[in-house]
């Protein structure tokens, strides 16, 4: 399979904005859409995805996957899945290292699992599968998270690094979960950054949080807080400049509100890539990824 | 727990656990179960509360994903009776696809024995609208079919509708009232005698509109697929004044301009 090049700094396709973009072209690079809501047969979605895809790039991001449940793998599930990525090509599919579902209820949420060797062996062994049905590489969003287990006997980023490597599957970064997830269970935001591997982190998330005073909560419903643009620019030093995605689910903005986050991204990409070169030895200037 | 529960055995609890919400007083019921369950607890969140959070992002996940589905029978509802009442339609029918926009499925069959029929007719209309906007599209059957159609072909002309086609015979006139408690009036259940209801898509767009009862039936027959002849047999005998031929003519001519016939594959 050819490498996919870099793709630049790209936004969710939302409803809010199907409108605007029939209308008009968005200043950014491409887009990524959830998966679950264009397994559909037909309509205005799909209509407006087909408009979409003939100027952008366009990958999938699935929330259903339920990658680490217990209950069987969906195969409907997988199937509406690779008919999606055969009718619009995306240079990769991503989901969430979590699970969804058990005793065949979803619930509609990215729930957390304990950091054990069981775990690993379960969810290599069932990243195999669904690569296996897919024909391509799975990519595993870490998700924010509100619990921990005690029963871990590894940290998370340590689970992750892990499981590419034993499942030959790829990374989303999402640094805005990273930060939530430090806050709530106060572990080193950075040096979850500077254990994933550069090679296999192939897209990056960005997205705005609330503050609930206890916790952090992964809300994507406004701007990317400073605290996590600083991190994002750790990132990019270390990792190189990996295609990114502004998140917001909530509250969505004008399509411009989005189109200046990615700007600003962008710069930030642009101005790591000028200053110096990346730690680690890794090159600047932008960079391909091994699918 | 005594023992560290297998992934199974963890996945079982917690899905109970995050089911809990809408219930009353789940937040005691997670405080007692948190003592059992290895989940790290600290002076800022105990483990029931960290539990808690997950238990409350479930629901109202869910709650605002019907209610976007279903603006009208929310409505209809009020929001106090909603929320417990969404518990109650939880419980019995939990979420089981990986769409969200399909939670609200069960909606209208779960309320019919439940709340007034007009209540429940309006969360069939909410559901047949959200239906019809992702069905499948199909080409269309047009005039110009039809008029290129040699005179002994039409007994055979076989009738199909397009896949966005939906048909209902609601009690009440939910269409009005639906319009109404959307505007923010009073639903006004005296203002219109109920009719029958025909949906479909169009050029990305559901379109509605009210349909009486011989065009329904005819309609349903559609839907299911028969011949112009076998048609034109079942008008003749719905013993209308109208010649039968006339009006499945007539009939024709509203279905191809409104775009409700698909043509033959």
């Amino acid at each position: 399979m050819r490498p996919p090049a870099n793709l630049g700094i790209g936004i969710g396709l939302r409803t809010a904005h199907f409108g605007e973009l029939l209308e008009r072209s968005a200043r950014v690079d491409w887009f990524e859409a959830v998966s679950e809501n264009f397994m559909l047969d037909g309509g205005r979605p799909l209509h407006v995805l087909e408009h979409v895809r003939r100027d952008f790039p366009i990958v999938f991001h699935g929330v259903s996957l339920s990658i680490g449940t217990t209950d069987p793998i969906d195969d409907a599930y997988v199937g509406f899945l690779k008919t999606l990525t055969e009718r619009f090509e995306p240079p990769w599919i991503s989901d969430h290292l979590c699970w969804t579902r058990a005793k065949r209820h979803n619930l509609h949420d990215l729930l957390p699992l304990p950091w054990t060797e069981e775990v690993l062996a379960h969810v290599a062994e069932r990243v195999g599968r669904v690569q296996d049905a897919l024909g391509r590489r799975l990519v595993l969003e870490n998700a924010s998270s509100y619990l921990a287990f005690s029963h871990s006997t590894m940290t998370e980023a340590e689970f992750l690094v892990s499981l590419v490597e034993r499942a030959d599957c790829q990374i989303l970064l999402d640094v805005n979960n990273v930060y939530v997830s430090a806050f709530n269970h106060g572990f080193d935001a950075k040096a979850y950054i500077d254990a994933m591997p550069a090679d296999r982190v192939v897209q990056l998330h960005l997205a705005g949080h609330t503050d609930k005073g206890t916790h952090l909560l992964d809300t994507h419903d406004a701007p990317v807080c400073p605290e996590v643009w600083d991190l994002y620019r750790h990132t990019i030093r270390r990792l190189g400049p990996v295609p990114t995605l502004i998140e917001w689910d909530g509250d969505v903005p004008p399509l411009a509100t989005l189109e200046a986050e990615a700007a600003r991204a962008r710069r930030i990409c642009d101005e790591i890539a000028r200053a110096a070169p990346l730690q680690n030895g890794a090159p600047g200037g932008p960079r391909t990824h091994a699918a | 727990m005594a023992h560290e529960p297998t992934l199974l055995e963890l996945q079982h609890r917690l899905e109970t656990l995050f089911s809990l919400g809408g219930a009353p007083g789940y937040e005691e019921r997670l405080a007692e179960a948190a003592g059992s369950l290895p989940i790290h607890g600290d002076d800022r969140l105990d483990a029931g509360e960290r539990l808690g959070i997950y238990t409350g992002m479930i629901f109202a996940r869910i709650r605002d994903a019907i209610a976007e589905d279903f603006p009208a029978t929310v409505a209809a509802l009020g929001e106090d009776a909603w929320e417990p009442l969404l518990a109650r339609y939880l419980d019995e029918h939990p979420t089981d696809h990986p769409d969200l926009r399909l939670a609200g499925r069960h909606l209208p069959f779960f309320l019919r024995s439940r709340e007034p029929t007009w209540i429940a007719d309006l969360a069939d209309l909410e559901l047949a609208l959200m239906e019809s906007f992702t069905a499948a599209g199909a080409p269309l059957l047009t005039a110009d079919d039809l008029h290129t159609r040699a005179p002994e072909a039409w007994p055979g002309l076989f009738l199909r509708a397009v896949p966005s086609l939906r048909l209902l015979t609601p009690g009440s006139a939910c269409d009005r009232i639906r319009h109404r408690l959307l505007e923010d009036q009073s639903p006004d259940l005296e203002a219109a005698a109920p009719t029958g209801l025909c949906l479909w898509r169009r050029d990305l767009r559901v379109f509605q509109r009210r349909i009486e009862a011989t065009e329904l039936g005819a309609l349903d027959r559609v839907q299911t697929g028969i011949d112009f002849a076998s048609l034109c047999g079942w008008i003749a005998q719905q013993g209308i004044e109208q010649d039968p031929s006339a009006a499945v003519v007539g009939m024709l001519q509203r279905w191809l301009a409104d775009a409700l016939l698909a043509r033959e594959p």
